[in-house]
């Protein structure tokens, strides 16, 4: 009896491995709700006055806070819930995450190939010539050469105190946490690590790691960058109110430039 | 006169040991299992927002992910009930027009001692979630998913399992959490840990079809590529 038990297992066996479990992991998707709950900018400060004397030679030395021309920020909350769900969203079973782990994704590329080897940390010094370049992010040239016309470029020069590498270390230089973007690992360890900057906390620590993934696509227009912030959970930000992520993006706002940047926003929840 | 006594009691002692055998009857192996479709969700497409520089916008996300340490497993069963002996050979079948019983699903390759099944305890909670690299403190782990004991009393061969006494949990009807139908119970022999489906008979499920059976068994939590954790199952109709 226990030999015809055990055929019967074999054949069970062979038959529940046979079942292509396709989605061993999972992939990021759009969130079921984006809400802005509010959107504020620096209030420009008073203007100081000097009385000028005919004659006279002054000294000045002056200080002057400037919003940024190239950086927009998000800060919020995130809820989730984590689903088994069939094709048509059925849900078998979830689980409620009211603080989850995980990651938000902000790119302007329209659609991205999440599946494994597609996104990996943005390489700025790999020069090839049809992989988008750091200045090419950083100065907006005109479209071509892994530089599509809807990139994302912020307008800026070379130097400015704001650039990409000014706020971004460069890649393998600064640790950040390791995650997966689907079943790619984002390995966050000094040598592979991306570039990453840390957003503030009402002290000015960089509490919030965001860091820059870059979509290798099939032609120049799928290829560009994806800003990352690892979620935090309820960690307390910029305004001392609690948040579970800070980020910025790349948006030119130079030389009068109104235009804003469609961003399309990700979600991966562990 | 003589002959046919004995004839008799022959005829007896069978009806009396095929009553017997079903008395003790064991879960067994089920003849197939048919995957009839394997489905996921498909991801949303990311949701637009336009920005200008030098703003912050604060945001309120509230996101669905699909959660790769769980597989489900919905269906139907087919079956009879027979009298057979150790070649199984038929002596009379039945068929089961009304499916009632359980469903088991282990990681345990070898045969489950059925005589030694009991609600699982903690321990066998914690080993498993252990090495299925679950974290029990997780949302989704194993000792928060069964943290409830709403289920019926059902019979394992001739072990009882008295009504809301083991881990339990009920997988959704129609989207929708319950806790009536599509009963699920962690039991364990020896250790190792296996989840009970109460069979229902053509009872609407999670999407608003029909079925008999749903269930939810635990995949190894490790993020990245992982190959798929294969199960063990058997079954039992009364």
């Amino acid at each position: 009896m226990k030999r015809v038990h055990a055929l019967i297992i074999l054949v069970l066996i062979l038959s529940i491995l046979s079942i292509p479990f396709v989605l061993a992991t999972t992939t990021p998707e759009g969130p079921q709700t984006l809400t802005v709950v509010n959107s504020s900018r620096r209030t420009p400060a008073p203007s100081s006055s000097l009385q000028a004397t005919a004659g006279n030679v002054t000294h000045l030395n002056i200080a002057a806070n400037t919003v940024t021309q190239s950086w927009q920020g998000f800060v919020g909350n995130i809820t989730g819930t984590i689903t088994l769900d069939d094709s048509r969203n059925n849900t078998l079973y979830d689980w409620q995450a009211a603080d989850p782990e995980g990651e938000i994704y902000a790119t302007y590329l329209q659609t991205v190939d999440w599946s494994l080897g597609n996104v990996q940390c943005w390489n700025w010094t790999h020069t090839v010539a049809s992989y988008l370049q750091l200045v090419e992010l950083e100065t907006n040239p005109a479209a071509g050469d892994g530089a599509p016309n809807v990139y994302g470029g912020i307008g800026a020069l070379a130097d400015d105190p704001d650039g990409v590498n000014e706020t971004f270390t460069a890649p393998g230089l600064g640790m950040h946490a390791s995650f997966y973007v689907g079943s790619q690992l984002i390995n966050g360890s000094l040598g592979p690590s991306c570039p990453i900057t840390r957003l503030y906390n009402s002290t000015g620590q960089g509490t919030f790691q965001e860091v820059i993934l870059y979509h290798d696509g099939t032609g120049a227009s799928n290829d560009g960058v994806i800003y990352t912030a690892i979620i935090n959970q309820s960690v307390i930000g910029y305004d001392t109110q609690r948040w579970d992520f800070e980020m910025i993006v790349g948006e030119n706002g130079h030389e009068g430039d109104v235009t804003p940047i469609t961003y399309y926003f990700y979600v991966e929840l562990q | 006169m003589k002959q046919v006594l004995i004839n008799g009691l022959w005829i007896l002692m069978l009806i009396l040991l095929g009553g017997i055998i079903v008395a003790q009857s064991d879960p067994s192996a089920p003849t197939a299992i048919q995957n009839v479709s394997t489905m996921t969700t498909t991801p949303s497409p990311g949701a637009v927002m336009n920005s200008t520089g030098g703003s912050i916008l604060t945001l309120d996300i509230n996101a669905t992910t699909q959660n790769y340490r769980w597989k489900g497993f919905v269906g139907n069963v087919t079956g009879e009930l027979a009298l057979l002996d150790s070649a199984l050979n038929r002596l009379v079948t039945w068929n089961v027009q009304t499916i009632t019983g359980e469903l088991y699903a282990t990681r345990n390759s070898t045969l489950i001692t059925w005589s030694a099944v009991q609600c699982a305890n903690n321990s066998v909670i914690a080993a498993e979630q252990e090495a299925l690299n679950i974290t029990t403190t997780d949302v989704d782990s194993i000792n928060t998913t069964f943290s409830g004991t709403t289920h019926r009393g059902f019979y394992i061969g001739i072990t009882q399992i008295a009504a809301n006494t083991c881990r339990a949990t009920a997988l959704n009807v129609n989207n929708t959490q319950q806790s009536n139908y599509f009963q699920e119970i962690l039991l364990s022999d020896r250790g190792n840990l296996i989840y009970t489906s109460l069979l229902e008979n053509a009872t609407y499920g999670f999407n608003n079809q029909t079925y008999d059976f749903q269930m939810i068994v635990a995949e190894n939590a490790l993020q990245g590529s992982q190959p798929s954790t294969p199960y063990y199952f058997y079954i039992e109709l009364i």
